[in-house]
């Protein structure tokens, strides 16, 4: 930046006169249009007197609708008009500024777009400054990066309180029929040393059948999870989050049903997600 | 001896026959409810005085967090003992539900006879 401004205060001293066409603007579009951002040059009264082919480009003004304006610019979008004129004039209004911006333009259609405006004075012979320029830097990409990098961390930060609420529901789902074992057992303990009545059998029985059944439902989602396991990306998937009251069993049981069907007419081992709605497969 | 009444709010039908069963041989009259809902109703409309609250966390309708909250509002209600017996995690959410106003906390599977000294420590302090 500092080298810029060095050239362009020389060439400013070469070339006393800013009319367009001179030997000085050449020489100033041979060496701006080579940079990457756009480049935009007001004089000492703001008005507009030279811009980049990367700058029309960005904007989608020609170099005929850019030049000779005054503020505000048309690429100056009507909600961030105040903001950036206030940093120009201020910029305008004094040397030595060396500070990036970061504001929305306007294209030509009307899209805004993300933009890192470095703006710069030119002083000549330490004299009052000449003029002003500014690199604008068109920051859609680096957005969009940005954006996609959000997007990402955002996602694994979901992916990870998924996991987090399927241990849980897993926990929950075991330690139910744990407890309904472990007290069932309990209970025909209970009854063995007091084995006198019709009611005892009773409660005997069943508890023993209550222990079979949540036996079978431990199977069953102990078959779910190893169905599930054989999809190695399900850690990585949109796991379905398992609304409290919800039965993992029964979510378990239905995606273990449907993926049976769906390797029975496929003949292949399905890697359906849990949560995929539209019902489609990944590879 | 006078048996003390239990309300024990648990959603899973089995669970919940058998630590009824299981506390009745215990020695303890017990009232059961499936959710929150159904407990404040039965709390608040029962001629039977509720000794201790045996209440699970996760259950539809109104959970347990909830029950608790409603408990310590209630001015005829909230000097009930809670124990809270849950398959979430104990050490993540026993300050939570201490500060709520649960009394004891409790993780599933618990041996019966682990639950009935709980239970008895607890009405035990409440009557002093």
């Amino acid at each position: 930046m500092q080298e810029l401004t060095e050239f362009l205060e020389r060439e400013w001293v070469q070339n006393k006169n800013l009319d367009p066409g001179q030997e000085w603007k050449v020489l100033l579009e041979g060496i701006l249009e080579g940079i990457q951002e756009g480049f935009a040059l007001v004089d000492g009264e703001g008005k507009k007197i030279f811009v980049n082919e990367q700058f029309c480009r960005q904007t989608g003004f020609t170099r005929e609708e850019l030049l000779h304006k005054r503020p505000p610019f048309d690429y100056w979008p009507e909600e961030e008009r105040k903001e950036i004129e206030s940093v120009f004039r201020g910029v305008i209004g004094r040397d030595g500024a060396q500070k990036s911006y970061r504001f929305r333009f306007m294209r030509k259609s009307g899209e805004r777009y993300s933009v890192m405006v470095t703006p710069g004075n030119l002083t000549v012979n330490n004299a009052n400054r000449q003029g002003s320029f500014a690199l604008v830097q068109d920051m859609t990409d680096l957005d969009r990066f940005e954006e996609s990098m959000h997007s990402a961390l955002e996602r694994e930060k979901e992916l990870s309180v998924l996991k987090s609420n399927l241990i849980r529901a897993l926990s929950h789902e075991f330690r139910t029929p744990l407890a309904v074992i472990l007290n069932s057992a309990d209970l025909i303990d209970q009854i063995k040393m007091n084995p006198d009545s019709e009611k005892s059998m009773i409660i005997c029985t069943e508890s023993l059948e209550k222990i079979r059944t949540q036996v079978e439902r431990l199977v069953d989602i102990l078959n779910g999870i190893e169905i599930l396991g054989m999809n190695r990306e399900i850690l990585s998937a949109e796991v379905q989050v398992l609304a409290e009251g919800d039965s993992l069993v029964e979510s378990l049981k239905e995606e273990l049903l449907s993926q049976r069907e769906e390797a029975k007419n496929s003949n292949t081992i399905p890697l359906k997600h849990l949560t995929d709605e539209k019902g489609e497969e990944d590879g | 001896m006078e048996r003390n009444t239990l309300l024990l709010v648990e959603d899973s039908e089995d669970l919940r026959a058998s630590l009824s069963a299981g506390l009745q041989f215990s020695g303890f009259e017990v009232m059961e409810v499936c959710d929150g809902v159904e407990a404040l109703k039965l709390l608040r409309s029962s001629p039977v005085e509720v000794s201790l609250i045996i209440t699970d966390l996760m259950m539809p309708k109104m959970d347990g967090w909830e029950l608790i909250t409603q408990i310590r509002k209630d001015s005829n209600l909230n000097k009930i003992p809670v124990l809270i017996l849950t398959a979430l995690t104990a050490n993540t959410y026993r300050d939570e539900l201490m500060l709520k106003g649960a009394n004891a906390y409790l993780q599933k599977p618990i041996r019966l006879i682990t639950l009935v000294k709980k239970i008895q420590t607890l009405l035990e302090s409440q009557k002093r």
